[in-house]
């Protein structure tokens, strides 16, 4: 690879020949990645195509390092069928060498914004942060774990929980029902040793809103066993 | 270290690289050399599935097979023989140049000649070499 780098910087002096080689580069990269994210969603030529709404002979040039009058419109219409965003910049040449260093199969997949680890965790962006320590010492608590001895009071529990469940089920079941909202957090609740926790009351509000502890809300309401509050009081 | 490793035929008394004498018969624009160079370089760096469409799926000939390195308007459409090996899996011979016009190979006996070229090399193995187009 260093040979292939140092010789790529002595033929870049000359001006066509490295506009030549940039031009091959972005051709190859693009029809290579369409390739690329089509075999990782598992899908045939076909099937993207339809979701493009052409024929599959149609789509097949665009999984041609040969390839090369590119249309915004059909880029667009790809990374629509294929779950990611469209990018185009302008680089340095230098930047090249390092994209044609780390070129790999690896390097150009991409997950569908449903895998995308940035929108996965519900509370996971700065704004959210506090919620997810929160969150994180509720569900230690009721797990039995107090994090370095420390014990919050059963309301501060109840507020993070609410709080936590409330974007949870804000974020998390957009276009569910509230039936299986209550079968999602069902599961939530196994997962979390909180079984003991039982929907106890789904309301028709619209409004997504959570309540833990017994208080009267719209939406969802969890209760708590008596053990978990007997356990719940601070020492 | 490439994974894989593509060689050109070494042709005649002199043993020239026979893709390097052609590019410079035919005149071929240095934009066009870059990029044939580009599809060389990443299919060593990664393999054939990452340059889909550069080499032909199906043999042109028996164990030939076309390279594929389009030109935009004005320029030449270069179609270079090869083979798969010979010698080992994961390496690619260019055994003979040639450019297609009107849907047909020039010269005509392109096929023909990449076939004879390959017979040479199995006989003579050393009649091949791994280098820049440039160099």
């Amino acid at each position: 690879m260093s040979d292939l780098l140092h010789d790529l910087k002595a033929e870049f002096q000359t001006e066509d020949y490295r506009y030549g080689y940039a031009e091959s580069f972005l051709n190859t990269k693009i029809a290579a990645q369409i390739k690329t994210l089509r075999e990782q969603r598992g899908e045939t030529q076909a099937e993207v195509a339809a979701k493009m709404g052409i024929k599959q002979p149609g789509y097949r040039r665009f999984e041609d390092v040969n390839h090369s009058v590119w249309k915004t419109d059909s880029l667009w219409s790809i990374a629509r069928a294929l779950g990611v965003r469209l990018n185009i910049s302008f680089e340095t040449f230098g930047s090249l060498l390092d994209e044609k260093k780390h070129f790999s199969k690896e390097s150009l997949q991409r997950p569908k914004f449903e895998g995308d680890p940035a929108f996965k965790e519900p509370v996971a962006d700065s704004e959210h942060a506090s919620t997810a320590v929160a969150e994180k010492g509720l569900l230690h608590y009721l797990a039995g774990v107090r994090p370095l001895g420390t014990r919050p009071s059963w309301d501060a529990v109840l507020q993070a929980g609410n709080q936590t469940l409330f974007l949870q089920a804000k974020s998390s079941t957009r276009g569910m029902t509230l039936k299986q909202l209550a079968g999602s957090h069902e599961e939530i609740l196994k997962g979390q040793t909180m079984n003991t926790m039982k929907v106890a009351r789904i309301d028709s509000s619209p409004l997504f809103t959570t309540n833990i502890g017994g208080r009267k809300s719209p939406g969802i309401e969890y209760t708590p066993t008596a053990a978990q509050k007997e356990q719940a009081q601070p020492r | 270290m490439p994974k894989w490793k593509v060689y050109f035929y070494l042709e005649g008394l002199r043993r020239d690289n026979c893709i390097k004498a052609w590019l410079e018969q035919e005149r071929i624009s240095l934009v066009q050399i870059a990029a044939f160079q580009d599809k060389i370089d990443t299919l060593e760096q990664s393999g054939p599935e990452m340059v889909p469409g550069f080499i032909s799926d199906t043999p042109v000939a028996k164990d030939i097979y076309k390279m594929k390195i389009k030109g935009n308007k004005g320029m030449k459409q270069l179609r270079p023989m090869c083979c798969r090996g010979p010698f080992a899996p994961n390496e690619y011979t260019v055994l003979f140049g040639a450019i297609e016009k009107d849907r047909k190979l020039v010269p005509g006996d392109a096929k023909g000649r990449a076939q004879k070229n390959l017979k040479e090399l199995k006989a003579d193995p050393t009649r091949r070499i791994n280098e820049r187009l440039t160099s």
